[in-house]
């Protein structure tokens, strides 16, 4: 190894000035302050994470409880668990309602998948039709935001119906 | 000051605050990255979120086998495709260099948008890995165990990325004689 | 009294065996390794071009957790497929993706990476189902969906 290779093992960055990490961090770490609101809505979710979740220390306590509270917190429990830990977007609904929709279905298999997608985009880009029943989105527009609303339907993961199984076709 | 592996512990037996403090600790370097994967803001706070709720499912029984970036850099990574994906914008590397602000003085912003225009021919790999050295601070060993990938290549394309920036007369002077 | 007595007793040797078995398992679990790997998924479309698929993983043994997913080897299917963000930290991932172009692969091809987290000594299994291949005009054909753990 020539010394040259054996000091870059070393360290790399001998030969560099300061300047360059300091131009490097002006341009890729722009003074972004996050938000408050985003601050207290990831502590709320920490908060509701860490409340219903039955974390045991290195001590055990066992308490006298009445009956009825224990009833009370096992139906808090059960309706916490139920929860989904991630906020389900307004989006998400409609990809899944979307998902079990005729409108959607464009070669009529009798699910919504990528090929339906694939037909839509087709469609569009021969201009051969651009009438009301495929604007997807409803945005008074059919383009390709109407073929992605077709495509993240498919691949929702909220059930929808199944073609044929496994492996080779 | 407590390490990572203290707040996780306590925070693997219920202590939302080690928890809130682990996050103060590392959102301005997550929010970061993700403007720096995103090119937007609104996408590198949705970023954010989701990064610190993956994080957040994680308790009780994560364990930090190391450094908190190098767990977190790649699923920031991740999460910022996928919510590019889904917000429809799409801001490719060279964009961003674009879109970079402008600093203050003439001179300083000509050395750095010369800077900005030689990152954005460098190979992608290469500038991901001088990136992770010089911005987000992470050493060699850490940088090869985000990226999943030898030691000897994080070396590599570290070299080449900084004899490219040695090379071009634009950038030469940030390298000492 | 004997009623509330009766009462107290009663959530005693109910609430007792659930704490136990709570703190039992929490104290059985071992404190998971944690490392990341890709998956890599082939499509073998034979002699018919590839123009779109849909296919879903799912984990049936180990503990993953899909962090990322990258597109493919061609050129037509390099960027990111469609899918599902809410699958990121799950076990389960619906993955799509097309293109109306005409320059498309053929035979086996790389179409997707996804990448996981991958926790515990158990060795994972995947359980991989093709929806759909269908070529340049939008009519399905038959192919084989394989995987294969990259390093």
């Amino acid at each position: 190894m020539t010394e040259k290779m054996s000091n870059f093992d070393e360290n790399p960055d001998l030969e560099v000035s300061s300047k360059l990490t300091e131009d490097l961090q002006t341009l890729f770490k722009p003074l972004l302050s996050v938000p408050p609101e985003v601050d207290r809505a990831v502590q709320d979710r920490v908060n509701r994470h860490f409340a219903r979740r039955r974390f045991t220390g290195a001590r055990r306590r066992f308490r006298w409880v009445a009956l009825w509270k224990v009833a009370a917190a096992a139906a808090v429990v059960i309706f916490a668990f139920s929860l989904n830990l991630t906020d389900t977007p307004k989006q998400d609904v409609r990809y899944s309602a979307l998902a079990k929709s005729e409108a959607a279905d464009f070669d009529r298999n009798g699910r919504v998948d990528i090929l339906d997608a694939f037909k839509l985009a087709r469609r569009i880009e021969l201009a051969s039709s651009n009438s009301a029943d495929l604007d997807i989105n409803g945005d008074g527009l059919v383009n390709h935001d109407d073929v992605d609303m077709v495509a993240l339907a498919a691949v929702s993961l909220t059930p929808a119906k199944r073609g044929p199984g496994k492996g080779v076709f | 000051m407590e390490s990572d592996h203290e707040l996780i512990e306590s925070a693997n037996r219920g202590d939302s605050d080690a928890f809130d403090v682990l996050y103060y600790r590392y959102r301005d370097w997550v929010y970061r990255l993700a403007w720096r994967f995103t090119g937007n803001r609104a996408d590198a706070l949705d970023v954010l979120q989701e990064t610190f709720t993956y994080l957040l499912g994680k308790f009780p029984g994560f364990e930090l086998t190391a450094a908190m970036t190098t767990f977190l850099y790649p699923v920031v990574k991740h999460i910022s495709v996928a919510v590019r994906r889904k917000s429809r914008r799409f801001a490719s590397d060279d964009e961003l260099l674009d879109e970079l602000a402008a600093p203050a003085s003439q001179q300083a912003e000509r050395s750095r948008c010369e800077l900005a225009a030689v990152l954005a021919v460098l190979p992608e790999a290469q500038r991901a890995v001088l990136l992770m050295r010089f911005v987000d601070g992470m050493n060699l060993l850490e940088i090869a165990s985000a990226l999943e990938i030898p030691l000897g290549t994080v070396k590599s394309r570290l070299h080449h990325a900084l004899r490219a920036l040695r090379d071009d007369r634009r950038t030469r002077d940030y390298f000492l004689e | 009294m004997k009623t509330i007595t009766a009462i107290i007793l009663t959530s005693v040797f109910v609430i007792v065996p659930v704490l136990a078995s709570q703190s039992g398992r929490d104290e059985l679990s071992p404190e998971p390794n944690v490392h990341f790997a890709p998956l890599h998924i082939y499509l073998d479309s034979g002699d018919r071009s590839l123009a779109a698929f849909q296919f879903e993983l799912k984990a049936t043994a180990g503990q993953i957790e899909i962090v990322g997913v990258e597109g493919g080897d061609h050129k037509v299917f390099s960027e990111a497929p469609y899918y599902d963000p809410a699958a990121l930290a799950q076990d389960r991932i619906i993955i799509a993706a097309f293109n109306t172009g005409q320059d498309l692969p053929t035979g086996r091809t790389r179409i997707a990476t996804i990448h996981l987290q991958i926790a515990g000594p158990v060795e994972p299994h995947y359980e991989l189902n093709l929806t759909v291949a269908g070529d340049a005009d939008g009519e399905k054909i038959p192919a084989k969906l394989t995987c294969e753990k990259g390093e």
